[in-house]
């Protein structure tokens, strides 16, 4: 058990580290990923 | 020399010292010869001051004979060495000012406190005084009675001899065999100055069976004949029946008598098995007892149980523990009472240092701080405790080199030790590592990867609009950001708003679009406040290129309340989350959590085996 604890517990840091460097949260609320062109640059009207 | 009678080895006369004269006092009953390694002339040392063997008295009581060596100092003063049961004791007469309470007041387990120390009597027997032999330092002539109380206090040993008015006191302490440094000792097979050849193990034939037995030690008391059933008494070169053919059913120890196995460094030879039991709540407990002997560390016991053994050894400093108490301490361990009952022999073979009997009983409790056990054996003229030590059956069959397989382990045994706790230690340390690594990876994204507020704006959400847009001033991303936080810090009040956030970048157009429902209610019911729903809100915008930013909200405000409501924006770039911090925490807490339960699973099966329903201590440190 104990070496399956520290296989685990090791991979689970990885996971830890990344999803920090990444930002990942489960629990956040992410905007959408898709991007869109707005209208003309540097346009101040947006469109739904 | 304090000696002031000799007597003579060739004509057993006794002769008074008196100056430089020699007066005979008349001829004293011959010794019983018997297989003590020790004799007139051994040599030894205690405590650093050598001593010579000058005299023993013998001395027989209702379970047998034991010895009593008188010695001599490198500095004339002079001692008593005892040695029965397997156990040697030197002691040394002392005044006591404290009146000494008469023999027939005595008690097993009694506390008699002398000049501020407190024994316990652990042994009374009344004797008689059948010999002497060398120098001594009183007369013995046909012999005498003598009521004699052993009593133990923590590493001491004390002797009341109530031959004399007003008793005379001994104290001493218990010591081994190889720490006295025995010279000079009687050789096996080497006839002894005027007494009969001596062997290592004595044959002689049983008087019911005419089986062939053995006596392996001087301090075998009594043998019970493995063919018969019978019970001898061992006194001197005779024996003598005591139980004629006593047991009809035969028993065959696992471990046959005679067996020779190395155990803590030791050479054990077999040389008594018995059966015990005890009975609770109408159910019979027996278990299996062998006698182990060595000739300089005398004897030790082997105890089988459903397959569970222990290595046992007689406590010579008993702990001082009353009957019933729950736990005590010793040396740093505690100790809790695991058992408690009345412990029958129900069946012998071989040889024992006291004059063993089927049926006799004793009322035992059982102390237990896995891998150990002390427990106290208790008779109406006996205290004895001994301390035994879990062994595992595959040491055991390497111990004696058994290829059979040992009796199937049943359940868990009083003292077997938990072979969860270890690695409940070795899963909480581990998580104790981990969870110290992610702080320190959590601490380094919260300050050295820091997290920059890049735009913090309030904006007015006002109700005459039901539909509006607003637009947030420009902020600059230098490099990509891994996540870009946006929070509506709202003072929305019973009310909800709806919010279209866009992050657009100024120069390409690229834009990324959020929405959020925020929603915040609260009052008094009843006189009870209420809340429901948070007039904050976040959301997070991924991966975002560098650039120049604005963002574009748009808003649906409710009409619950017709207030104006306040927005703090704030922008956050590469914030710390804490979420999955504590995430990590929870997971890696799964493992302890998980050991713990089955090492508490383990005590809960030794535990329901107990007749007193102890337990562990929750506050075990994790």
């Amino acid at each position: 058990m104990i070496k399956a604890n520290w296989i685990a517990g090791l991979l689970a840091l990885a996971v830890f580290v990344n999803a920090q460097y990444q930002g990942w949260s489960l629990f956040e609320h992410a905007a959408s990923a898709q991007a869109s062109r707005v209208a003309g640059s540097g346009g101040r009207i947006f469109h739904k | 020399m304090t000696s002031i009678y000799v007597v003579c080895e060739f004509c057993r006369s006794t002769l008074l010292r008196s100056g430089e004269d020699l007066q005979n006092l008349g001829r004293m009953a011959e010794l019983l010869e018997d297989r003590s390694l020790i004799q007139i002339g051994s040599k030894g040392c205690y405590r650093n001051r050598h001593f010579l063997v000058i005299g023993r008295i013998q001395l027989r009581y209702e379970a047998g004979i034991w010895n009593e060596w008188h010695i001599l100092f490198d500095d004339a003063r002079t001692a008593w060495l005892a040695e029965a049961g397997g156990e040697l004791v030197v002691s040394a007469q002392v005044a006591v000012s404290d009146p000494l309470p008469a023999f027939e007041t005595l008690q097993p387990e009694m506390s008699v406190s002398l000049d501020g120390r407190v024994f316990t009597v652990t042994n009374l027997a009344t004797a008689r005084c059948i010999s002497g032999q060398g120098e001594l330092p009183f007369r013995v002539a046909a012999g005498y009675d003598v009521n004699t109380a052993d009593l133990r206090g923590n590493d001491r040993f004390l002797t009341l001899d109530y031959s004399e008015t007003p008793p005379l006191v001994f104290v001493g302490q218990a010591v081994a065999f190889s720490d006295l440094k025995l010279e000079k000792l009687k050789e096996l097979g080497v006839p002894a100055a005027g007494g009969a050849p001596q062997v290592g193990a004595r044959a002689f034939n049983c008087p019911h069976c005419a089986a062939p037995l053995k006596i392996h030690s001087a301090a075998i008391e009594s043998v019970a004949c493995d063919g018969c059933g019978s019970i001898i008494g061992v006194e001197n070169e005779n024996v003598k029946l005591l139980a004629r053919a006593a047991q009809a059913l035969r028993e065959v120890p696992w471990l046959p008598l005679g067996s020779h196995g190395t155990l803590h460094g030791i050479d054990w030879e077999v040389i008594g098995f018995m059966r015990r039991s005890t009975t609770s709540e109408g159910t019979q407990y027996p278990w299996s007892e062998y006698l182990l002997f060595n000739v300089q560390q005398g004897f030790a016991w082997l105890i089988e149980y459903q397959g569970h053994w222990n290595f046992a050894r007689t406590l010579s400093s008993p702990p001082p523990v009353s009957r019933g108490q729950a736990k005590f301490k010793r040396d740093g361990q505690e100790f809790k009472l695991f058992n408690t009952g009345k412990a029958e022999v129900t069946y012998v073979v071989g040889e024992f240092y006291w004059r063993v009997v089927v049926g006799e009983t004793c009322a035992v409790d059982d102390y237990v701080c896995p891998p150990l056990m002390l427990s106290r054996e208790v008779t109406d003229k006996e205290a004895g405790w001994s301390q035994a030590e879990y062994l595992e059956p595959a040491e055991l069959c390497a111990a004696f080199r058994i290829q059979a397989p040992p009796p199937k382990r049943i359940g868990v045994y009083a003292n077997q030790p938990n072979p969860l706790a270890e690695r409940h230690r070795r899963v909480c340390r581990l998580f104790w590592q981990l969870a110290l690594a992610a702080t320190v990876v959590q601490l380094a994204f919260a300050f050295l990867f820091a997290s920059q507020l890049v735009l913090r704006q309030r904006l007015v959400l006002s109700p005459l609009n039901d539909e509006a847009t607003l637009t947030s001033q420009e902020f600059v991303l230098n490099s990509r950001a891994r996540a870009l936080l946006v929070r509506h810090g709202t003072s929305l009040v019973n009310n909800w708003v709806s919010l279209s956030t866009t992050l657009v970048e100024k120069t390409t157009g690229e834009s990324y679009l959020g929405v959020q429902e925020v929603s915040h209610y609260k009052g008094i019911d009843e006189g009870e406040s209420w809340s429901e729903g948070s007039p904050s809100e976040e959301m997070v915008f991924k991966a975002v290129p560098p650039g120049n930013y604005y963002l574009v909200i748009e808003y649906e405000l409710g009409t619950d309340n017709a207030e104006a409501v306040v927005d703090t924006l704030e922008v956050v770039r590469n914030p710390t989350g804490w979420s999955n911090f504590l995430l990590l925490l929870i997971f890696l807490a799964v493992f302890p959590l998980v050991s713990r339960w089955r090492r508490n699973a383990f005590e809960a099966r030794r535990w329901s085996e107990s007749d007193l329903g102890g337990g562990q201590d929750d506050g075990e440190a994790d």
